[in-house]
């Protein structure tokens, strides 16, 4: 039931508002799919795309040695997290046949950019091994972002 | 000094009411999208929730009638009872979001588990309502959640383009800006909604009684509520323009409370992170205590049950049993795993749908001469609060067909 007053949103949204409901609201759960759309695509790229970014960012502040380690390490388990609930949602999701080849590329991005994040996850304390997993992941990011422009 | 310090029930309202996890977030995400452009409906839902608050705290001292006093005598029984139970449910909704955003703060803090923190701090929290005089909690959380004004310091910090801020707080009526107009419409709706949550007239007009506030107290009435709007609405500006000068320009949608804390302290040193994730912290603090206590002032003053945190437990055993209860309960949703910002998203948009509900039967009492007496609206008072009516009914008609076209406000 969720699901259906929701039918557009993306597949976490709507995973995670049937779950809130279902705490909150049992007599309202009830269906859902995973049939992505070119918009769900397209938002999964920006996903992936932003979660480079932010994790680029990181790697800045990281760099100018304001960052307490236990902060480095929780927000490093924060982006981890927030790219498997990305990775999860394509995981089971179909796809029009056209659209196959996108949602390959950008399962294979988030795979990417997942072995980054675990890189930069221990290397927190080891600056000197920063620069390098930046440079990939704005790479990741990069080609993600030119992806969802060409969807 | 006790004058000063009687403030502090108008800044805990508004840093619980503005700046809790949702406004962070959502205004952050603003800023990353479209700049300084939604500035308008920050000061638009400031102007608002002064006008709406200032009623709340006259009609309670002059009726001595709260809120749902009011919804029930005004609405009726039966669709004061609808508006009742969802309230309820929003109330729960954003006291789990507050519990699990503070849980995620203590984990940056300390690196701890974030289940085990969200049950200490529901505890703490817990213990402030139970064991804390009324002056105390407000003074204790309002004086705390102070800290967020290095919010306004990274944003100063950063040297934003003061002609882009004031430019912004102009309406601009479209986006101008990928991802295009319905976005736009959907975070201007949020913005005004969040910063004018229910709980937090229910919760103020409930402390001005707590408070023992008198007809010859209305004039700190209005300095209260618009002190605290005022400072809660300068720390959202602060927010939107530290998203829109450390997201937009690289392309980030922040989904992470850690990320938008992250963009507070950069600007800053060390310092600047601690205190970033303190005021934070406060903050959340303050709007799980309101949410939390909302919960047991709304139920007992729509059936008239004794409240208040003047009567020991006993003597007010439903008040205490749904504070206490809420606070479980959005423990548990925590603990279940719900995603904070899934459950803000939630309340934000269906407290949109439920405040004409609040705010009417509001207005319709503040300007009643037979209630108010000598005390009644103004002329311009009614006007203005007729105005912002009109405005959030449209905002609550717009706001869920906006939340399905718009994935939520996902870009």
């Amino acid at each position: 039931m969720a699901v259906c007053v929701l039918p557009h949103t993306q597949p976490r949204m709507r995973r995670e508002i049937s779950t809130a409901l279902t705490v909150l609201l049992p007599a309202l759960v009830g269906c859902s799919s995973h049939t992505l759309d070119s918009k769900d695509l397209s938002s999964s790229l920006r996903a992936t795309s932003s979660l480079a970014a932010d994790a680029d960012v990181f790697i800045e502040y990281l760099g100018s040695g304001h960052s307490t380690a236990t902060f480095a390490r929780a927000h490093a388990g924060y982006l981890i997290q927030e790219l498997e609930d990305e990775r999860q949602d394509l995981a089971g999701a179909r796809v029009a046949p056209q659209l196959g080849p996108s949602l390959d590329f950008c399962q294979k991005q988030q795979e990417e950019l997942r072995g980054e994040l675990r890189t930069l996850e221990s290397a927190i304390g080891h600056p000197d091994e920063l620069p390098d997993i930046r440079k990939q992941i704005r790479a990741i990011g990069q080609a993600a972002a030119q992806a969802r422009s060409g969807l | 000094m006790k004058k000063l310090l009687g403030l502090t029930l108008g800044i805990m309202t508004a840093l619980g009411g503005f700046v809790d996890f949702g406004q962070i977030v959502f205004t952050m995400q603003s800023g990353a999208l479209f700049g300084n452009r939604l500035l308008w409906s920050v000061l638009l839902g400031t102007i608002a929730i002064i006008i709406y608050m200032e009623m709340c705290g006259r009609v309670a001292v002059v009726a001595q009638e709260p809120v749902f006093s009011v919804v029930r005598n005004r609405l009726g029984y039966r669709s004061g009872l609808s508006v009742l139970i969802a309230s309820q449910l929003l109330t729960v909704l954003t006291c789990a979001a507050e519990l699990g955003g503070a849980a995620i703060v203590l984990h940056l803090l300390t690196g701890w588990s974030g289940k085990l923190l969200c049950v200490a701090f529901t505890l703490i929290v817990g213990a402030s309502i139970g064991l804390l005089q009324f002056k105390w909690i407000e003074r204790v959380y309002g004086l705390a959640g102070l800290a967020m004004i290095v919010f306004a310091v990274s944003a100063a910090r950063l040297h934003p383009d003061l002609h882009d801020i004031v430019s912004g707080l102009a309406p601009h009526l479209t986006a101008a800006r990928p991802p295009g107009n319905l976005h736009y419409y959907f975070f201007a709706v949020g913005i005004f909604s969040a910063m004018l949550m229910e709980y937090e007239v229910h919760f103020y007009s409930s402390g001005a009684i707590e408070e023992d506030w008198k007809t010859s107290d209305l004039t700190e009435n209005f300095a209260v509520a618009a002190f605290g709007c005022v400072l809660g609405g300068a720390l959202t500006v602060a927010l939107v323009v530290v998203g829109a000068l450390v997201f937009l320009p690289r392309g980030i949608y922040p989904v992470l409370l850690s990320t938008t804390t992250l963009a507070g302290a950069m600007p800053l040193g060390r310092a600047g992170l601690l205190l970033t994730l303190a005021g934070t912290l406060a903050c959340l603090a303050g709007a799980a205590i309101e949410t939390a206590m909302a919960a047991g002032y709304n139920v007992c003053q729509f059936y008239n049950l004794p409240w208040g945190k003047k009567l020991r437990p006993r003597e007010a055993p439903v008040f205490t049993a749904l504070w206490a209860g809420t606070l479980a309960l959005g423990a548990l949703a925590v603990l279940a795993g719900v995603r904070p910002l899934t459950l803000v998203n939630l309340s934000v948009v269906f407290g949109m749908v439920l405040m004409p509900m609040t705010y009417y039967p509001i207005l319709r009492t503040a300007m009643d001469k037979s209630v108010m007496g000598r005390h009644v609206n103004r002329k311009i008072d009614t006007v203005l609060g007729g105005v912002m009516l009109g405005l959030i009914v449209v905002a609550a008609v717009a706001a869920i067909p906006l939340m399905i076209v718009t994935r939520s406000g996902t870009p």
